[in-house]
């Protein structure tokens, strides 16, 4: 088959080369067009269900709202997991599924589901978050009055019913949240005192409220032939409306709103806010939608800023805040320089090898095409561009010529030694003997790298689009070495007297000495290699673990903590101090810090308690994680009251997504009693005390927040015949200010309230308030209602309808797969469960877990995949398993490579392993075949001098592939910028692999042919 | 131990940037009271009607509602049909007696020159003497209406207050008649005829006596006043006790009827141990407030005095404290670099009384030194450390 293949593009030559102008202008059409983003998208398909409950209790939540929802969603088909959290206010559900649904699907389905869910009357709707991927978050923006003249809730007002509807209108944007500032509502502030001399109760006035607002159409009526319509206009229009809302009448005389209430415009009870630089701001937050390119989106976004800019008022701007295809930008720039000079490296290095421009040039040629069809294949296959997809190029971009190089060469070989022959049949012979090495060589790179794109989880997220494109780009070179190269080498190689270039000359006149020594002490040399590799093996065993290596995202950002119960205008106190502090300190580095408090409107599960601190950093920044580190301990010891936790943008929203916890590390107790989960987690936490490589233990505070609790006193309440539902009523609208009707003005509305004059200022006041109820009878709410303060819950996290609680842990300086080990036998040891309460370990160590035991069935069947692949190219399971003793070398490179660089053994470090692989059997396949080769040609020798020839005669296609994979990926170990740290154990890895591979190969693999094929 | 904690604690206290204002347990003097609400009440005895004492047209009013008069002050004009028929009947009375009169001296004369019979003169005299009584009668009623009988009586009747007050209210329109008994205008004596009608929960059956002090909130200012009388029966619809007060002061432009927000003390003042309300933070279920362990640190050169103290301290300290300490401890022992301490004990109170600045509270000693305000930040680095927090 591959012979008819070359046998065909020989022949059809001009049709080969347009067919390859049309690849390459395809290609380059699907380059420009490929998504951009700085990430795979890792985050799991998930549909987020959050019900507003204004004003109620987590445990309330839970109990009413979270539990039936979740119960409803638990049987759904494709449903992984359902967390979920109950906060003040909010209930908040995420159902996770199988990667395999429709999205659209999937939000169908959990809707129709949530119809059937029973939820109390009053306690909310539940409704679908927005259909964003945790990394949605593209676009954020300060919305800010320079002349300071408007209010923030005037500014507010504007971004809900300006901004936010323009921004809405950008295609790919599925919403935009509003966060911080006030909401403007019409109070009608009620003086019980005054219901009491008027004879009115306050249910009367919410009915007297909630009938006037309203309006009606009356159909038409004819009149001259012409159609008048009818309409009741029952809307209020000014404050002065619903203060003459009649509450009662009596003959002519009637009690109106205004007579027992003072009427007036307010704010909304808040639950999140926003400051910049010291001042509190209003922000948007743009999501993007599921499946859009966030570069295309977020370039729609900043045209129409410019027009949304024009059109505000004078004064009043948008100001951007946070970019994602900056970053996207930098990290995509990062690996696309790399590629770059990777592919100018391997030019340079070839042309150092061939010493001809001719061939060099048919080499080259081949690296672009081979990257556009990889281009074009992406584009066919729904990939995107960014860091792990490219870095799958970069790494790719040294082999991607080997099979080229060895078509080159081979016909260059022939034609120097037959320069008089027919130049076709030459070359096709030449392409004929090769062409089965070269696509084996390719298949069994493919081979190695397919088995990665069964990794599921986190992992698979990241690494498949990795292992895909160097997929696709191998193929392309095979495509490219099969058909273009011929009719290249056709039209362009000149026969030359051969004549060795100096360098390989040099290289050969070391090598000689070496490679006869070792085929002298056959025994000894594999003997020595072998303990070797045993050694470094277990070196690896002992070397240190993580998932991944954190990505710099060239920005800084705080999770910032105070306890559970802080009240969201302290921690506006403490951010804005904050936020002075940081510009005061380091003026120098940081441009503009923003907070942002508790949470805005929409699917947030934080409470004022809790904040995030942006960074906006000078450009230019030498030592980001030195700055970060000093930061970190200054804010730390200056705001001593809460906690700090440095993170970056994208890197919080992938932990906080994944596992729903906030830390790399973390245990979670689950079970039924909060309180019995907070001993337990206490035991946990005294047990890992002085644990070595722990440097903090954080118990995530459920517990500690403050309630007053209102309980109806039945007796009493039959003694002043007052209904519970009446207590409620007035808890939820009098003192909750649940707005009782909306005043619409042109299509903004602003709830209405009717709500107790002071009721909110002090417990002590909120005990005295006076009802007055149905029946006359003037009771204060302490008479009829047990009211105490207790301690309650501050939120109620769960997971598969079970509550858990999260222990996060922070490690510095061990790696965490033996941490994890010590601590867990500590906690058996040390800390007795109660039954129906369990521990499970999660973060980034979960993963890790996950992806460990993936590559234990990856990595034999790898192994088995090329051995099969091996076998079908020489159909001997001798030289295939000869070939495959390559692999040891190369390992024992990335073993010493590792250890040297003092990194962890992660993921992205086992894939370098997985490449190093590919080359040390490419290295082998390369030699054992051309070995096998002369030995046919000359059976009479003697089979050490035979290897010495061959070996010879194949030191530099060897060291090309070698050198040009090795200068491919260089670019990688040196890249700076964002992104680079991700890819930088791969590198490490796969540079040492090569060297040792190379060298190995050329020394002990002659050697292993002769022990094993000495007679 | 308590040594080495000291010197700690003077290293935390100096490192800690966060400055509290520190006061001192003192006694308050607090006053039990509840607040009320209150209606402004008039008895039924300070209200007066002027009547019209004679049947008639009202021809002019002489007073406006709301204005004050003074005793003896004119205040309506009627026209009276009454008044002007007993004047014409006092007219032709007169007459009748001039007649009599006269017909007496000639009888009188006749009969002493014996030419009439006694029994004619003595008839003459009865008749003469009925219609003197006849005019005295009519003079009298006259005298009660305050008409002068000499001269010339006129029919216009004045009608002139009794007492002083304000006008409360005009009762008969202007041109109406009336007969006279009936109230042309009432009268609301002024000043201290006001009490205050408070609602008082049952509660407070047994501490709401009379001579109780009390204030009354009113138009922006409050008034002395003190329980006057508890009324007898209970308010049934709000099964609230009434209790009328006097007020102790005058009170500008009160209004009958106003509901009006009041307080009674209940009980003598009392004094307490008490901390400033802010002080006060809510922790693990129990009111706490934290005082400062700087104070003793200063006078610790006395190694047994100090531990005397620690313990005494300790004592009373909760138990949660123990912990938060003793686990810092432990981390200081294990971890080498200086474990900050926080110099602030943590103290549980029971809360007895308070008011708007104060809460009288059981659990600390007198002249304690105490965090009184921004006690929030010492909670949250309390709990930090009882989290797991290491410091770094």
């Amino acid at each position: 088959m591959l012979n008819k293949i070359i046998d065909l593009s020989l022949r059809y030559k001009l049709l080969v080369i347009v067919l390859f102008i049309v690849l390459s202008f395809l290609g380059y059409r699907s380059y420009q067009n490929v998504p951009i983003d700085a990430f795979p998208d890792i985050t799991p398909k998930q549909v987020v269900i959050y019900t507003e409950s204004a004003g109620n209790s987590a445990e309330d939540i839970e109990k009413l709202i979270t539990y039936p929802i979740e119960s409803a969603l638990s049987g759904m088909a494709g449903v992984k997991s359902i967390m979920s959290n109950s906060i003040f206010g909010l209930s908040y559900v995420s159902v996770f599924f199988e990667d395999s649904y429709d999205i659209y699907f999937l939000r169908q389905q959990v809707s129709e589901r949530i119809l059937s869910v029973d939820i109390p009357n009053g306690w909310g709707k539940p409704t679908l978050g927005p259909n964003t991927t945790g990394l949605g978050q593209v676009f954020w923006y300060e919305l800010k009055d320079t002349t300071g003249k408007k209010s923030l809730q005037e500014i507010r007002e504007l971004q809900e019913f300006f901004v936010k509807p323009m921004f809405k209108s950008v295609s790919g944007v599925e919403e935009v949240i509003s966060w911080g500032g006030y909401e403007k509502q019409y109070e009608v502030v009620i003086e019980p005192r005054k219901l009491q001399a008027k004879g009115v109760t306050y249910s009367d006035i919410v009915d007297a409220l909630e009938s006037s607002n309203i309006s009606a159409g009356g159909q038409y009526l004819e009149f001259n032939r012409e159609q008048y319509q009818i309409r009741g206009v029952g809307f209020y229009q000014t404050l002065d409306d619903i203060r003459s809302t009649v509450v009662k009448s009596f003959g002519g005389r009637a009690i109106l709103i205004g007579d027992v209430a003072t009427v007036k415009q307010g704010v909304a009870p808040r639950f999140g806010a926003i400051s910049i630089d010291g001042n509190e701001s209003v922000m948007g937050m743009v999501l993007q939608r599921t499946g859009t390119d966030a570069n295309r989106v977020v370039e729609g976004l900043k045209k129409k800023m410019e027009q949304v800019n024009a059109s505000l008022p004078s004064g009043v701007e948008i100001k951007l805040i946070y970019d994602r295809t900056t970053m996207t930008k930098k990290a995509v720039n990062t690996i696309s320089s790399a590629l770059q000079s990777g592919i100018v490296l391997v030019a340079i290095v070839l042309f150092l090898f061939l010493f001809e421009l001719r061939s060099a040039f048919i080499v080259i040629v081949s690296l672009p095409l081979s990257l556009l069809i990889a281009f074009g294949l992406m584009e066919y296959f729904g990939l995107s561009a960014n860091l792990m997809s490219l870095s799958g190029l970069a790494i790719a971009v040294g082999m991607i010529v080997d099979g080229t190089i060895v078509m080159v060469e081979n016909a260059y070989r022939h034609l120097n030694e037959n320069p008089t022959a027919n130049r076709t049949t030459l070359i096709l012979n030449s392409a004929k003997e090769v062409a089965t090495p070269t696509t084996f060589a390719i298949l069994i790179i493919v081979a190695v790298f397919i088995p990665l794109l069964s990794l599921d989880g986190l992992a698979g997220k990241l690494y498949s689009p990795m292992a895909l494109n160097i997929v696709f780009v191998m193929l392309g070179s095979l495509l490219v070495a099969l058909v273009l190269v011929p009719v290249l080498a056709l039209a362009l190689l000149q026969p030359k007297k051969s004549q060795e270039n100096i360098v390989m000359r040099a290289i050969k006149w070391v090598y000689l000495p070496f490679l006869k020594g070792a085929l002298y002490l056959p025994k000894i040399v594999l003997l020595t290699v072998m303990i070797a590799f045993a050694f470094l093996a277990y070196q690896l065993t002992l070397q240190g673990r993580e998932f991944m290596p954190t990505l710099n995202e060239e920005s800084i950002m705080f999770r910032v903590i105070a306890p559970p119960g802080t009240a969201l205008s302290q921690s506006v106190e403490t951010a804005q101090n904050l936020e002075k502090h940081i510009l005061k300190n380091y003026s120098s580095n940081v441009e503009s810090v923003l907070s942002m408090i508790g949470r805005s409107e929409k699917g947030e599960t934080a409470q004022p308690n809790y904040m995030e601190v942006l960074l906006t950093l000078k450009p230019n920044i030498e030592d980001l994680p030195a700055l970060t580190k000093r930061i970190t301990k200054d804010v730390t010891h200056t705001f001593e009251h809460v906690r700090f936790v440095p993170t970056q943008p994208i890197a919080m929203r992938i932990e906080e997504l994944l596992e729903g916890v906030q830390s790399e590390l973390a245990i979670k107790i689950y079970g039924e009693e909060q309180k019995v989960m907070a001993k337990i987690s206490k035991q946990i936490q005294e047990a890992l005390e002085g644990l070595e490589g722990l440097e903090e233990v954080e118990v995530e505070p459920q517990l500690g927040q403050a309630n007053i609790i209102i309980r109806p006193n039945y007796q009493a309440l039959a003694r002043y015949g007052v209904k519970v539902s009446e207590i409620m009523q007035f808890i939820r609208n009098g003192i909750g200010e649940e707005s009782i009707t909306q005043k619409i003005e042109g299509v903004k509305r602003f709830g209405i309230v009717a709500k107790l004059k002071d009721a909110r200022e002090e417990i002590e006041e909120l005990k005295n308030i006076n009802l007055r109820t149905e029946k006359g009878s003037i009771v204060r709410l302490r008479d009829v209602c047990n009211i105490e303060v207790r301690q309650g819950a501050s939120f109620i996290k769960r997971q598969n309808l079970n509550r858990y609680m999260v222990l996060g842990i922070e490690t510095e300086g061990r790696d965490v797969a033996s941490l994890v080990a010590e601590a867990n036998e500590r906690i058996k040891e040390k800390v007795k469960m109660p039954s129906g309460y369990y521990i499970e370990w999660a973060g980034d160590f979960k993963n890790m877990q996950e992806a460990t035991q993936k590559l234990m069935i990856i990595i034999p069947v790898t192994i088995m995949l090329i051995l099969l692949l091996l076998y079908t190219a020489f159909n001997s399971m001798k030289k295939a398993l000869l070939v495959l003793m390559n692999v040891p070398f190369g390992l024992m490179g990335g073993i010493v490579a590792l250890i040297i660089s003092e990194i962890y053994l992660s993921v992205s470090a086992i894939i370098g392993f997985l490449a190093i692989f590919a080359i040390a059997i490419l290295n082998g396949i390369v030699l054992v075949s051309f070995i096998d080769e002369l030995r046919e040609k000359y059976p009479e020798k003697a089979l050490k001098e035979v290897i010495i020839e061959a070996t010879l005669l194949r030191l530099r296609p060897v060291l090309m592939t070698a050198f040009t994979t090795l200068f491919g990926i260089l670019p990688l170990l040196y890249a700076t910028g964002v992104g680079a740290e991700i890819q930088y154990p791969l590198s490490v890895v796969i540079v040492g692999g090569i060297i040792s591979s190379t060298l190995l190969t050329l020394l002990v693999l002659p050697v292993g042919y002769l022990v094993v094929y000495r007679r | 131990m308590s040594r080495k904690i000291a010197g700690v604690l003077l290293l935390a206290q100096s490192l800690w940037g966060l400055e509290v204002p520190i006061d001192e347990v003192e006694r308050q003097l607090f006053e039990d009271s509840i607040t009320v609400n209150s209606k402004i009440v008039q008895l039924r005895s300070a209200k007066e009607s002027v009547m019209a004492r004679v049947g008639g047209r009202v021809t002019k009013y002489l007073v406006k509602q709301g204005q004050s008069i003074k005793r003896g002050q004119a205040i309506a004009i009627i026209e009276s049909l009454e008044l002007s028929k007993l004047s014409s009947e006092l007219k032709l009375l007169r007459k009748q007696l001039a007649i009599h009169n006269k017909n007496y001296k000639i009888l009188k004369n006749l009969y002493n020159q014996g030419l009439e019979s006694l029994e004619r003169v003595n008839r003459e005299q009865r008749e003469r003497d009925e219609v003197l009584s006849q005019i005295e009668s009519i003079k009298t009623q006259l005298k009660l209406l305050g008409v002068s009988t000499k001269g010339d009586i006129k029919n216009n009747y004045t009608i002139y207050a009794q007492g002083s007050g304000k006008v409360a209210e005009i009762l008969v329109p202007l041109n109406s008649v009336v007969d006279a008994n009936r109230a042309l205008i009432s009268i609301v004596k002024g000043g201290s005829s006001f009490l205050v009608k408070s609602y008082v929960p049952l509660n407070y059956v047994n501490e709401v006596k009379v001579g109780n002090k009390g204030q009354l909130f009113y138009g922006g200012k409050h008034y002395k006043m003190h329980i006057s009388q508890i009324l007898p029966q209970l308010d049934e619809q709000t099964q609230q006790m009434q209790v009328l007060s006097s007020l102790d002061e005058p009170v500008k432009n009160l209004f009958v009827n106003a509901y009006v927000d009041s307080k009674l003390s209940i009980g003598e003042p009392k004094s307490y141990l008490a901390v400033k309300k802010s002080a006060l933070s809510f922790f693990k279920n129990e009111w706490v407030v934290f005082t400062s362990k700087h104070h003793e640190d200063e006078e610790g050169e006395h190694e047994e005095h100090h531990e005397k103290h620690e313990e005494h301290e300790n004592h009373k300290a909760h138990e949660k404290e123990h912990h938060a300490e003793k686990e810092s401890h432990g981390h200081h022992g294990e971890h080498e670099h200086e474990e900050e301490e926080i110099p602030y004990n943590l103290n549980v109170v029971k809360i007895l009384k308070q008011n708007d600045e104060f809460v009288a509270i059981e659990g600390l000693d007198e002249h304690t030194d105490y965090v009184s305000d921004k006690s929030y930040y010492i909670k949250s680095l309390l709990l930090k450390s009882s989290l797991g927090g290491h410091g770094h």
